[in-house]
This record gives structure tokens, sequence and C-alpha cells, in this order.
């Protein structure tokens, strides 16, 4: 009696369960289904995978995601270029994109400076930052208010320093629609110290 | 503050528990098994969302059962709460008035409360650690903001120690540990200042309330021995500052060690008989008097804070403490609100003061006798 999946099945499954979010559960639901659907559609499947890797890459200059040779917001001449906005991964550059309120250009560090994770600053495109910042006259730093976030602010905001360029951080308090009464005393803190005149 | 009524399923040994505590005094007699200490964890359960005994959820589950609940209405300055907290499958979900509550940290704290256990001999005998656990668990109650700088000055110590491993290695560049001693000193400067504020006052109740059940025969202290020493006084930037540049300092000890040496992890704090530290030298009557001496102190402090009476637990709290010191002891119950006290002899329902209720428990089944 077969008590596991085996040969080519097994083999779709192993892969998928390599996924990011996936778990053998999971992985086994998509195979059995994947090898239900109609041939062509699979192919498709398949085609677009390999067709993204093979022409999605970073930006040469910012590291966000793009199929041009430089992505879709260095090439927009519209753009401030004397500001850079600092953010850990290219989908943050789309959250900060759909908030409509910037208008500069950023830059993709892909990470967080974490010594338990092993990511240093060597991993991650802090010199390239460095290259480009000498040019510009603000560079806004979004990375996650956590402790590691905390750091790799610091980190970057001090290399920053010796180029005379203005470093700033995003205001972090309360959120738009919450109820004061409800919010937890550090977030309320926070919003006490980023208080803004109006 | 008074715990109304308290309804319990499947926890520990007891299937099902029904109790109206009485407003005053409740005396709980039983053999040594009956599920008195079950009772009281689980009034600790329903104030804090955790055991006293640092028992794991899990074990708080009655055998071969998968969900348990604790029920409770409290009535407080501010009104009456319904408390309910459910245990399934790993997880804990509290409801507040009936309604769920998104963090069990909602929960924590409406119904106050000090708790006097045998386990807190450990306290006064044991290893550092667990007296800055008791400070911690303590500065917490007082303060919420407490926890988060807690918790953040942990994640930024594991991060640091990871690096002083990764640059003794030759991995990483020893100037990249700067960024983890800046957070570090950012988050130590509000737990040293809490705890210099704290201890002191903690120390004059616990002296006071030791003075009081030792017949004045002794002086009881609570001391606070910060790693950061000489200490600056004159506030948290310049805390702040000075443990920066400590960790500068040490920080080639520190790769060579792969740990931090110097913040409050390593603090210490001290109970003292007559200047003499009581881990070392206190006898064993001397240590149990100190650690009921600071659930007194504790209790008052709490009261002051909240300006209504915190419930006060005592468990099996008269063996080993002898007639005339429990006699002391127990005088004091009255002025102590709403008590819960726990017991196998039978002689303390003559020694405590009326009026009150008696309750025998016995396996598991508790009934009120007068």
């Amino acid at each position: 009696m077969a008590t596991d999946y085996r040969g080519k099945l097994a083999e779709l499954i192993d892969e998928l369960s390599r996924l990011p979010g996936i778990g053998r559960r999971s992985a086994q639901r998509l195979a059995l289904y994947l090898i239900r659907q109609p041939l062509e559609r699979v192919e498709e499947l398949a085609a677009k995978m390999v067709e993204s890797r093979r022409h999605v890459h970073p930006c040469p200059h910012c590291g966000n995601l793009s199929e041009d040779e430089c992505c879709d917001i260095c090439a927009d001449q519209s753009r401030d270029r004397s500001i850079i906005c600092v953010v850990e991964d290219a989908a943050a550059v789309i959250s900060i994109e759909r908030s409509g309120e910037y208008g500069g250009l950023y830059h993709v560090l892909g990470g967080i400076i974490s010594p338990l994770d092993g990511v240093g600053p060597e991993d991650l495109t802090v010199n390239e930052l460095v290259k480009r910042a000498k040019d510009v006259e603000e560079v806004i730093i979004a990375v996650n208010p956590s402790v590691e976030g905390d750091a790799t602010t610091l980190y970057i905001s001090k290399l920053m320093k010796p180029l005379g360029v203005k470093v700033t951080r995003l205001a972090s308090g309360l959120p738009v629609g919450g109820d004061l009464e409800y919010a937890d005393s550090v977030t309320l803190a926070r919003a006490l110290l980023g208080r803004t005149e109006v | 503050m008074q715990l109304e009524s308290l309804y319990l399923y499947n926890f520990r040994n007891l299937p099902t528990l029904r109790m109206s505590p009485y407003q005053g005094i409740n005396l709980i007699i039983g053999p040594n098994g009956a599920g008195k200490t079950n009772l009281l964890e689980a009034i600790h359960f329903l104030a804090t969302t955790r055991s006293h005994r640092l028992a794991k959820d899990r074990y708080l589950l009655r055998k071969t059962e998968e969900v348990f609940s604790v029920v409770g209405e409290v009535v407080t300055r501010s009104g009456r709460r319904k408390l309910r907290i459910n245990y399934s499958k790993g997880h804990k979900q509290a409801h507040v008035d009936g309604e769920r509550a998104v963090r069990l940290s909602e929960v924590v704290g409406i119904l106050a409360l000090s708790i006097f256990s045998p386990q807190d001999l450990n306290f006064i005998r044991g290893a550092p650690a667990l007296r800055r656990r008791l400070i911690d668990m303590w500065a917490c109650q007082m303060e919420h903001d407490y926890l988060e700088e807690l918790h953040a000055y942990r994640i930024a110590l594991r991060q640091r120690s990871s690096l002083l491993r990764s640059v003794y290695q030759g991995q990483s560049a020893p100037d990249q540990l700067e960024v983890w001693e800046q957070e570090l000193a950012t988050h130590a400067a509000p737990l040293i200042l809490r705890r210099m504020e704290i201890i002191p006052r903690l120390s004059s109740a616990l002296g006071e309330n030791y003075a009081l059940l030792s017949g004045n025969a002794e002086e009881a202290s609570l001391e606070y021995l910060p790693s950061l020493d000489p200490l600056p006084q004159s506030g948290i930037e310049e805390i702040s500052s000075t443990l920066k540049k400590e960790l500068l300092m040490r920080r080639g000890r520190d790769i060579s060690l792969g740990q931090t040496s110097i913040g409050p992890h390593r603090d210490e704090v001290r109970f003292l008989v007559d200047g003499n530290r009581a881990d070392l030298y206190a006898s064993q009557g001397q240590v149990r008097l100190l650690a009921l001496s600071l659930r007194l102190a504790e209790h008052r402090l709490l009261e002051e804070r909240l300006g209504e009476e915190p419930l006060m637990l005592l468990d099996d709290v008269d063996s080993e403490l002898d007639e005339a010191r429990l006699s002391k002891t127990l005088s004091l119950l009255p002025r102590m609100g709403q008590v819960f006290i726990t017991t196998t002899q039978e002689k303390l329902s003559h020694l405590i003061p009326d009026p009150k209720a008696i309750w025998r428990m016995e396996a598991g089944r508790l009934e009120r006798e007068n």
C-alpha cells in the first residue's frame, strides 16, 4: 500500500514545499490541483515563471524590480531626483507608491541588519546607497520601527552624516481612524514625540 | 476590589468548580492534593493570564481534556467586569464583558492581586536572575512601557551577542557593533531608571512589614546593585550615554567572551537582613518571613497605585512559620481587603479573626462551611 506520494508527483510536492509560506500540506494541494489542469494551462504557468525569472531583475540604480534596463521610477524624468526613500524590499516601494504622497526616488536595501539572521550591512545595498546619496539633498529612511529597523536606521544615518545630506525617518504614531483610548502607550509616546504643528 | 464569582472548567484537577467568594477573608481548608493551590492559581490566571508557578498553559489543562476556562466577575472602583479566559489547542482567548479581547494584555490588571506561595522562597535564595525577574514582573505591573522596553532590550542583546561571535570569528567588522550598543543603551536606560525608582519603595515597605512580623527584632531591606557602577544620577539621557561608553570600552572583552558583560541583564537585586546578604546568611525562618513581607509590601504598593485594595492570595502560609509570627501575619489580614488563604491545618480557623468564610476542599470539591 502506498503511504506517500511517489515519483514525479513527489518531486513536484518537494519543489513546491520549498516556496516561502508553503508547507507540506499546501504543496500537496497545489500539486494535486496542477495535475488535474489542462496541459496548456500548466505549460502557460511554467512559461510565466520562467519568463518572469528571465526578465525581471533588480534595477541597477535603486534595486527595485524592473523588466527594463532601469525601473519605471528611476526612468521617470518627472520624479524629484534630489530625494531618496530607503526601504527594506520592493514590496515597500509599492506600499509607499500607493500612498500617492511621494514623488522622489527609492533605494531598496534588500533586507535589514540582523546579526541573528546572519545579515550584516555588507549583505545589503548600503555601499550603493552611499554613492547615490552624494548627489541628493534628503534621504528618508522608511524601514519598519522594530529594534532591527532602528539599528539599520542608525547605521545608515551614521554613513550619511559625513556626506552632509539631510536624513529623516518616517514618523510613527497613531493609525488613521484609530482611537486614542486603544493606542498602546509606546505608540502614544512616539506619537507625542513626533507631534507636528497645526 | 472584589472577586464576586469564579467558575472553573477543566482547570488542573478541577473538572468544574463554582465559588462565590466572601468579600473579606476566605479560608480554604483541605488535605494536600485537594486542589487548594490550583484554585489560587486559577485566580492568578484570571488576573494575569499566567500561572504564578510559571507553569506552561498546557499543564493547567485537566488530563485527557482539550479545553479549559476560567471565568470570573470582578467588582472594582470603576465598575463591574466579567472576565473569561479560554484555552484550546495551545491558544488562549480572553473575553471582557462578553467581547473578545484583541490582545491578552487587555485583561491583565483588571483584577489586581498579590500572591504568596512557597515558591517565593526561591526569590530570596535562588540565582540573581530570579530576583531580576521578580523586579521586572513588578515593574511591568506598574508601567506598561516597561515590558516594551524590556522586550526591545532583549532583542538588542541577542543581536549584539550574535554579532560579537561573528566578529570573534572574523566574519564581521567590529564597528558594526556600534548601532547595537546604541540600541542597547537606549532601551536599557528606562529599565534602569524604573528599577532605581521601584526598588527603594519596595525596600521600605518590605522593611516595615518585616519589622512588624518579626516583632522589631531585625531589619530587612532590598538593595539595588546596577551593573553600571557608578550610576549617573541625572536622568535617562546620561544613563544611556554612560552605558554606551562603557559598552564601547568593554567591546574587546565582550568579543572574546561572546556576550555582553554589562547592562540591566547583569544587575543584582539583594535581600538583606541586618545588613547581611539573605541569599548567603539568612535562616529558613528569615527567608520565609522575607518572602512574606515582600508580598505584603507588594500588596500595599499596588493598593497605593490603584487607589483600592487588590486581592491577597496566601498559599500554605502557616507551614514553617512559628506561632508568634503566624498570629502577627494573620492579624494583618482584616486590613487587606479580599483575602484567600489556604491551609491543611484546622487550627488556622481559630487563629484567623472574624468575620470570615470557611471553605472545605476535598478531591477537587469545594463547599462553604459557615
